[in-house]
């Protein structure tokens, strides 16, 4: 099931040197989402590397988010949400008819807003996805798995002794961490974040950011974010959208330092948005 | 509303105080007459009589049968023929109702014709939730009770599981024996010496008296004598499992007809606590990798289940309460019995509480029909009580769960 | 941030890969929405039942010789059982029906918009919390308890105030049914009153206006559609009531301007003919589908204004 990385996949239009070794994860050409009518995305052209954390920015309403849960067809779901264009992994074309959301889910992970964790115990929502998916499962092996995933999210210190309580007693950016450890413990190459800390204190927030910059060493990290100084501390790639189109697109250094667009300097500026 | 409540508490323990005094007045007179005189004789029987009629009225009015008075009537049947209707009702509601809430409410199609096909189907079932349960009770009885004719009267049914018939006679010694007989049309040809079955299961062999046979003398033969033309009635006896097409005044016909109307009620309540669950759960099942079914089954229904379960005890505390449509099923029966199976007849409390209430009053009596139905009445609303505490307490536990 | 070496080792589960078949999990999901969706239809399939039916055995009561469309549209007089003639007038059923309806409203409606107005502008929320369980108490407590209470309760206690009505008669019907809709009435027009936004309420109180000119004059005329179709949905109910008038409104069609005598509503008629007696199929058991198939129409036709007039209100605000 799981996929060799061509080595060799052209990174597109990236021009910073240190990208050039992390094949793209996920491309996407002449890319247009549609609510009904209404027109999200247009054209969008763009590649997400591996193993590196690609920012999406932008004013809200700008279809980021959109984007993102595209990426794993969250948007599935939503009356008269469609589609067109190229949107592919690798080896799956994400929006053909014939690939399962099932599969595609498990090689993307997503991590929500708000954090939503279930209202069962600590454990058992790590185990959640592991117990969904996978077909040889022994308890020592789940115990090992939600184990590793804990400590990946950095939390398994402070819940290993009361993992048979509850997740709701968890503090906002405790539960958010155990949302990750959830989508990680599934396996997936690729984690997708919209708007991770938006609900979270400062404190907790830079909890986040630390993680997110400890796990692209194993997974290829899409976040949405509203704010830019979060933007410029964790990702390596950012893209600005503006009105459904991605206005530039590059190198976090180069976006906000050097931004080629008029559109991108007074967003990263502060003159809007 | 006071009133009812003193009435009803009157129906627990009926006043006895004529049968008490005709009692002393029966023991002095006894006292003045000497013990072997008709007179006494006459007495002691008229003692006995009423010892055993203080008997009835003593047992409970939870479990005594109805009976032409008021003071030995009961609730017994009544309360177990509404205890197995509510049951069996919630039986079939249950899986219905909760199938289509989460159909309606957790797989809603993208596609444009189907959105409309279910935003008909919502219109009909909150239309549904409006129609007077009479219609539904037209609709039981012709549906489940007659199945409109197609399959024979419920006395002559089409297809009949688990009933077995005997032709009852009463013998020359006045013993009521049974022989079994093959369908309710067969009538057994009496031979001598042929077994019969006597009320409590046991054989005896009859003595069938033909045309030149004499009359038997002594008690113990006179027992299980007949006369080779003698008649005997059908009597039906049904397993537990028994069932029959179409259903006639059952259980069953009762149970289903219930669940139409409580169906709609059901199918609402349950939407809004499906409604009721936090989208974001939803979408963290789904993120994970959980079709459809599976979110509802992991992450929607076991976060709805208290709100799904208070509305399911309130739809269950009305279908006790209704009475309209199962009169149309069943109408009045005086039964001494609780039903016994799913194809038994039956009575409920409302109903019974309905045919006490229009029971012609005597007032000079201090104990009439009218108590009695006001005890009833109390015994209905204490479980519709028990039955609303239940669903506050379980709501509670919702809105705490939810928040 | 101590991630130990083992954790960048993945775990077993993770390397092998093993997954779950896809075609298993996608077929029992289908077999599941088959399922559900067999259930929705059942809902559909009970509609589509109750229309047939009615229709069906109401064109078997027409086709019988003893009656007719016209004598039963128009006819002035029900009386299916006495002697020879029998003659089928659906007036007096549906004049008995008014009567009961009408008598119902009129206590229904007045005290169930001023519980609702208290519950939700005036009542404080401690109250509230009370008040609003006893109200789905009352809700739940059986009609034919409420049958027993006009029968030894209200009649007497109209008669004691002077009201010279019947032992059997609409008026004590008619009031035991409006106490059996004013909890529909109450917590319907309650949730249309709580609908109404908050900003209407704020904007009016800046305006200087009292609780009361907030209430009565914004928010009663804000919330009137919700209003009205608590009010319809109430009287559907009212009309369909079974067991109260089986038992207290008496069993004589009669089509009369006097509330106080005995009346037959046509669910009374249906009550009284079929009680049990479901092989006897004469023209007297065929009427009860006629009544029914009218009173379904009548009721059918408030609920779906009722329920329509609920929708637009709800998205007006939403």
């Amino acid at each position: 099931m799981k996929t060799k990385m061509p080595s060799k996949f052209l990174p597109s239009s990236s021009d910073s040197e240190s990208d050039q070794h992390h094949p793209n994860v996920v491309s996407m050409e002449d890319f247009c989402a549609w609510y009904g009518d209404f027109q999200a995305l247009h054209n969008l052209k763009l590649d997400i590397p591996e193993n590196r954390v690609t920012a999406f920015i932008g004013p809200s309403g700008c279809g980021k988010s959109t984007l993102l849960k595209w990426i794993n067809r969250m948007n599935d779901i939503v009356p008269g949400a469609h589609a067109s264009g190229k949107l592919v992994l690798p080896d799956i074309d994400i929006l053909a008819r014939s690939t399962d959301v099932v599969a595609l889910r498990r090689r993307i992970g997503i991590v929500f807003q708000k954090p939503n964790p279930f209202p069962k115990s600590i454990f058992d929502n790590i185990a959640f996805g592991p117990r969904l998916h996978f077909a040889n499962l022994p308890k020592s092996d789940l115990d090992d798995l939600v184990e590793w995933a804990l400590k990946k999210a950095a939390l398994w210190n402070e819940v290993k002794d009361r993992l048979n309580k509850s997740a709701l007693g968890l503090s906002g950016g405790q539960q958010q961490r155990l949302c990750i450890a959830r989508a990680i413990a599934v396996g997936p190459d690729i984690l997708l974040m919209d708007e991770p800390c938006s609900a979270l204190d400062p404190a907790s927030t830079s909890r986040i950011e630390d993680l997110i910059f400890e796990l692209r060493e194993q997974y290829s990290i899409v976040i949405v974010t509203h704010n830019m100084q979060q933007a410029a501390r964790c990702s390596d790639r950012t893209a600005f959208f503006f009105e459904g189109r991605i206005v530039e697109e590059g190198a976090t250094e180069d976006v906000f330092t050097r931004p080629q667009e008029q559109q991108t300097e007074d967003y990263v500026t502060g003159k809007f948005g | 509303m006071l009133s009812i409540f003193y009435q009803g508490m009157l129906a627990f323990n009926p006043p006895q105080d004529e049968i008490v005094a005709e009692l002393s007045e029966i023991k002095s007179k006894l006292a003045n007459v000497a013990a072997d005189s008709s007179d006494a004789q006459d007495l002691t029987v008229r003692q006995l009589e009423l010892r055993e009629l203080q008997e009835t009225i003593d047992k409970s009015f939870l479990s005594k049968p109805p009976a032409p008075s008021a003071r030995e009537a009961g609730i017994g049947p009544a309360l177990m023929g509404s205890i197995w209707v509510c049951a069996g009702c919630t039986a079939f509601f249950l899986p219905l109702g909760v199938g289509t809430a989460i159909f309606l409410e957790e797989f809603k199609p993208r596609n444009k014709f189907l959105r409309w096909l279910s935003d008909m189907l919502q219109l009909n079932i909150n239309n549904l939730a409006g129609v007077p349960s009479i219609v539904y009770g037209i609709l039981g009885m012709t549906v489940f009770a007659t199945m409109f004719g197609l399959f024979g009267s419920p006395n002559e049914p089409f297809f009949e599981l688990g009933t077995k018939f005997k032709r009852q006679y009463v013998t020359e010694g006045m013993q009521v024996v049974f022989v079994p007989v093959a369908d309710r049309d067969e009538t057994p040809t009496l031979v001598d010496g042929m077994t019969a079955l006597k009320s409590d299961g046991s054989e005896v062999k009859l003595n069938i008296i033909g045309d030149d046979d004499d009359f038997p003398e002594d008690d113990a033969t006179l027992a299980v004598s007949l006369f080779s033309d003698s008649d005997g009635g059908v009597v039906a006896e049904n397993a537990w499992y028994s069932f029959r097409l179409p259903f006639g005044r059952s259980v069953l016909a009762a149970s289903m007809t219930l669940m139409l109307v409580i169906l709609p009620v059901v199918i609402i309540s349950t939407q809004e606590a499906l409604r009721a669950v936090p989208m974001s759960l939803r979408q963290g099942a789904q993120g994970l990798g959980c079709t459809p079914w599976q979110t509802v089954r992991n992450v929607t229904l076991p976060a709805a289940i208290p709100g799904i379960m208070t509305g399911c005890i309130l739809s269950m505390s009305r279908a006790i309460g209704e009475a309209a449509p199962i009169l149309m099923i069943s109408g009045i029966v005086a039964i001494s019995m609780g039903p016994q199976h799913l194809m038994d007849d039956f009575s409920i409390l409302p109903l019974q509480i309905y045919y006490w209430a229009g029971q012609p009053v005597n007032d000079a009596d201090p104990f009439n029909f009218q108590h009695v139905a006001a005890g009833a009445i109390i015994v209905l609303l204490l479980v519709l009580f028990a039955f609303n505490s239940v669903a506050i307490v379980l709501r509670q536990i919702a809105q705490k769960r939810l928040s | 941030m101590a991630v130990a070496d083992t954790a960048n080792q993945k775990p077993a589960v993770l390397q092998r890969r093993q997954f779950r078949s896809l075609a298993t999990t996608r077929f029992r999901e289908w077999f599941i929405l088959a399922a559900l969706a067999c259930c929705t239809a059942f809902t559909l399939l009970i509609t589509v039942t109750i229309v047939c039916l009615l229709v069906g055995q109401t064109i078997q009561f027409f086709s019988m010789p003893e009656t007719s469309i016209s004598d039963f549209l128009f006819g002035l007089t029900w009386s299916p059982t006495l002697g020879n003639e029998k003659l089928f007038g659906i007036w007096p059923l549906i004049c008995g029906t008014m009567w009961v309806t009408v008598i119902a409203m009129c206590v229904a409606l007045p005290l169930g918009l001023v519980t609702a107005i208290y519950l939700s502008e005036y009542a404080p929320k401690r109250l509230r919390n009370v008040l609003k369980p006893i109200l789905e108490l009352l809700a739940g407590i059986p009609t034919v308890v409420y049958g027993f209470f006009a029968l030894v309760v209200i009649t007497p206690a109209l008669q004691a105030i002077g009201i010279q009505v019947d032992f059997y008669n609409a008026v004590s019907a008619g009031i035991a049914v409006g106490i059996l809709c004013l909890p529909t009435v109450a917590s319907l027009s309650e949730d249309a009153l709580q609908a109404v936004p908050r900003r209407l309420r704020e904007a009016a109180y800046g305006l200087g206006g009292t609780k009361f000119d907030v209430s009565l004059k914004v928010v009663v005329p804000a919330a009137l559609s919700g209003i009205i179709s608590a009010f319809l949905l109430a009287a559907a109910r009212a009309i369909g009531e079974t067991m109260i008038v089986a038992m207290a409104a008496g069993a004589l069609a009669n089509l009369t301007i006097d509330p106080r005598q005995q009346i037959q509503t046509m669910t009374g008629h249906m009550a009284s003919t079929a009680t049990g007696d479901i092989s006897n199929f004469d023209v007297r058991y065929y009427s009860i589908y006629a009544v029914a198939l009218v009173l379904f129409f009548i009721t059918l036709t408030l609920t779906v204004i009722g329920n329509v007039v609920r929708r637009r209100f709800q998205e007006a605000y939403d």
